[in-house]
């Protein structure tokens, strides 16, 4: 039974967070139709209850409440900093000072009180820590629209980042960090990106890695740790795009980098539970297929060296390398276990390098295009396969997703009739109808 | 992570840090306005709306740039200093903008934005008027048939910081100007 559940063997805190809790309860519901059967000893029931410990039947609620709690904390800040926004003119100087001083100082008591009762439900934690960052940012812009001033908004920003920072590791507050990461990422679009700011931002950013750390000591899979991996996630991204100015290797970057999450994803965040929460596999796979797929296109290839080629920095060139390099460690470390699919997937940027050098030495960029053609069908394939093999229906349909899409798009591209697209898009259609009936029959024979 | 009274002494020594800074943000423009010089700056017309910080009357003026101090060297984008002194109209000009803080007189900190013909043309600090959110848009029209006539922005400088005091057109304060138009 602990095979099929394919449970990894450490603690059982840590299992339990790692399996989704239907799981648990499924398994619970079928005990005593095993011991009735003669399967399973009665003793064995306790053991096993014992080992993944009780259901947490109000997961989900508390979910909920944690998510609705945090809207009201960030809608109560957000509505009192529109309401002092509408300037009071009848309070004097010396009054809005002490309104912006005084709503701080609330903030900071209520926090203040919520950990000092240290077994204060976290919903509360939570909403009190919204709170208080918001009304950061709100006294700061009272100060700043009672004395007229013009701070420009980096500045702003990165003072009110520098300032909630230690409130993330304070209050262990999810909902900070997430906060935080969407501050840092607003903060490093605005305005130039250059000089000592880029260097600034991957600073911003590794600061929150100690708390995510943390997070993950409580359980890879827990609802605060993977929203808080979705946020980190879209922020590095974000970076790298700002990080990397020049276009020739922006796209090559984007994949390398997309690699490296994928590849990360899938040795160290890989279970049986849905994609949604794993989001490093998602966003690198995401990414790399939506970077393949582009490149499929010929009018890319002549649109994107037109632009003349700017020059490529060191930081950039050692940026880009070192990215690499950890995608190649990791990938040759772990491809034995892992399989070809997890080697196509991560061979990316590899493919989309040898685009570029070959568009620089002047081959016709048709051959390239076939090229990233003939690649995106073998990812196609080879997920097909993965799905077929797992008797995964999901995996199964996204493979045969990838094919019709690129089938699709070529057949807008080359100057094909009505009728020939007609045909080949029932032909595809039905394969679709076909794999999944064979796998819909294949599953209700393996029960 | 951190935990028990240890977690709560740390974070009153942040509240302090946090009520720190904000309150030495304050005391700065506070003592600006304060004790610091009065000028006049004549104002020439430029209401975009800060989301985050209320309606404000963008202002611009008509004083925008000063001679190069002698042996100053400057660049775009620098930080400069530019001494100030009073007109002909009693309104302010920069006599001198330079890259070294001046010694004596009052001075405003600017950004330089160009040099053409020996003439440093600058950035100046306070460019915004909050005000009511209702009143932000007739003021605005108000100061753009006005400013560069006799609309009057008086700025309180110290230690090269300026702190707009209050908004004038003509004889009357923007507030007084708007009630008497209605």
């Amino acid at each position: 039974m602990l095979e099929v559940l394919d449970i990894e063997s450490e603690d059982s805190n840590v299992r339990r967070e790692d399996m989704d809790n239907k799981a648990v309860k499924w398994l619970y519901g079928q005990l005593p139709e095993l011991v009735e059967k003669g399967i399973i000893p009665p003793n064995s029931v306790e053991l096993i209850q014992n080992y993944y410990g009780p259901v947490e039947e109000k997961g989900r609620h508390r979910t909920v409440l944690m998510i609705f709690s945090f809207i009201g904390a960030a809608m109560l800040g957000l509505g009192i900093i529109l309401l002092l926004a509408h300037n009071w003119y009848q309070l004097s100087r010396l009054m809005r000072l002490g309104l912006s001083v005084g709503m701080l100082a609330g903030a900071q008591v209520l926090m203040g009180y919520i950990l000092w009762r240290e077994k204060t439900n976290l919903i509360w934690t939570e909403a009190a820590a919204t709170f208080l960052i918001i009304m950061v940012g709100a006294s700061m812009a009272l100060v700043g629209q009672t004395y007229h001033l013009t701070d420009n908004f980096s500045t702003f920003m990165l003072t009110w980042l520098i300032m909630f920072l230690p409130v993330i590791y304070l209050t262990n507050a999810s909902a900070a960090a997430v906060l935080y990461l969407a501050g840092v990422v607003i903060w490093s679009s605005a305005g130039y990106y250059d000089g000592s700011k880029q260097y600034i931002a991957w600073l911003l950013l590794a600061a929150v890695l100690p708390f995510y750390r943390y997070l993950l000591g409580q359980g890879r899979f827990t609802n605060r740790s993977v929203i808080v991996a979705w946020f980190l996630s879209v922020a590095v991204l974000i970076n790298v795009g700002l990080f990397i100015g020049k276009h020739d290797i922006k796209i090559f970057t984007y994949s390398a980098f997309c690699a490296l999450l994928f590849v990360i994803g899938s040795v160290w965040f890989d279970a049986k539970i849905s994609l949604g929460r794993k989001p490093f596999k998602l966003i690198g796979l995401t990414g790399n297929i939506l970077i393949i797929f582009i490149l499929t296109f010929k009018d890319f290839w002549r649109w994107y060296f037109k632009r003349s080629p700017g020059d490529i920095s060191s930081h950039e060139y050692i940026f880009v390398f070192v990215l690499l390099v950890l995608v190649i460690a990791i990938v040759l470390r772990y491809l034995k276990e892992k399989g070809i699919t997890y080697l196509m997937f991560s061979a990316v940027p590899l493919i989309v390098g040898m685009g570029f050098m070959l568009q620089r030495s002047a081959i016709e960029s048709s051959y390239i295009v076939m090229l990233l053609n003939l690649y995106m069908l073998v990812l196609s394939v080879s997920v097909i396969n993965k799905g077929v093999k797992e008797g995964r229906l999901g995996i199964l349909n996204a493979g045969m997703f990838m094919l019709a899409l690129l089938v699709m798009v070529r057949f807008f591209d080359v100057g094909f009739s009505f009728v020939v697209r007609g045909f080949i898009f029932i032909i595809i259609g039905l394969c679709f109808l076909a794999a999944n009936w064979v796998m819909f029959r294949r599953k209700r024979g393996g029960c | 992570m951190i935990r028990g009274r240890l977690r709560v002494w740390l974070f009153i020594i942040l509240a302090m840090v946090q009520l720190t800074v904000l309150l030495s943000m304050a005391w700065r423009w506070e003592d600006t306005l304060q004790r610091g010089q009065q000028y006049r700056f004549a104002t020439a017309p430029v209401d975009p709306y800060d989301m985050l910080r209320g309606r404000y009357v963008a202002l611009g003026f008509k004083v925008n740039s000063g001679p190069l101090a002698s042996g100053a060297v400057l660049n775009p984008n620098q930080t400069a200093y530019a001494a100030i002194s009073v007109g002909a109209d009693g309104c302010a000009v920069f006599s001198s903008v330079s890259d070294m803080r001046p010694e004596k007189g009052c001075y405003l900190i600017v950004k330089v934005r160009y040099i053409k013909n020996n003439n440093v043309y600058v950035s100046i600090p306070f460019n915004r008027y909050y005000m009511t959110e209702n009143l932000a848009p007739a003021a605005e029209m108000a100061y753009r048939k006005r400013a560069g006539k006799d609309g009057v922005a008086v700025v309180r400088i110290k230690d090269g910081y300026g702190v707009v005091e209050q908004l004038y057109i003509g004889e009357k304060t923007i507030y007084e100007y708007l009630l008497n138009e209605k």
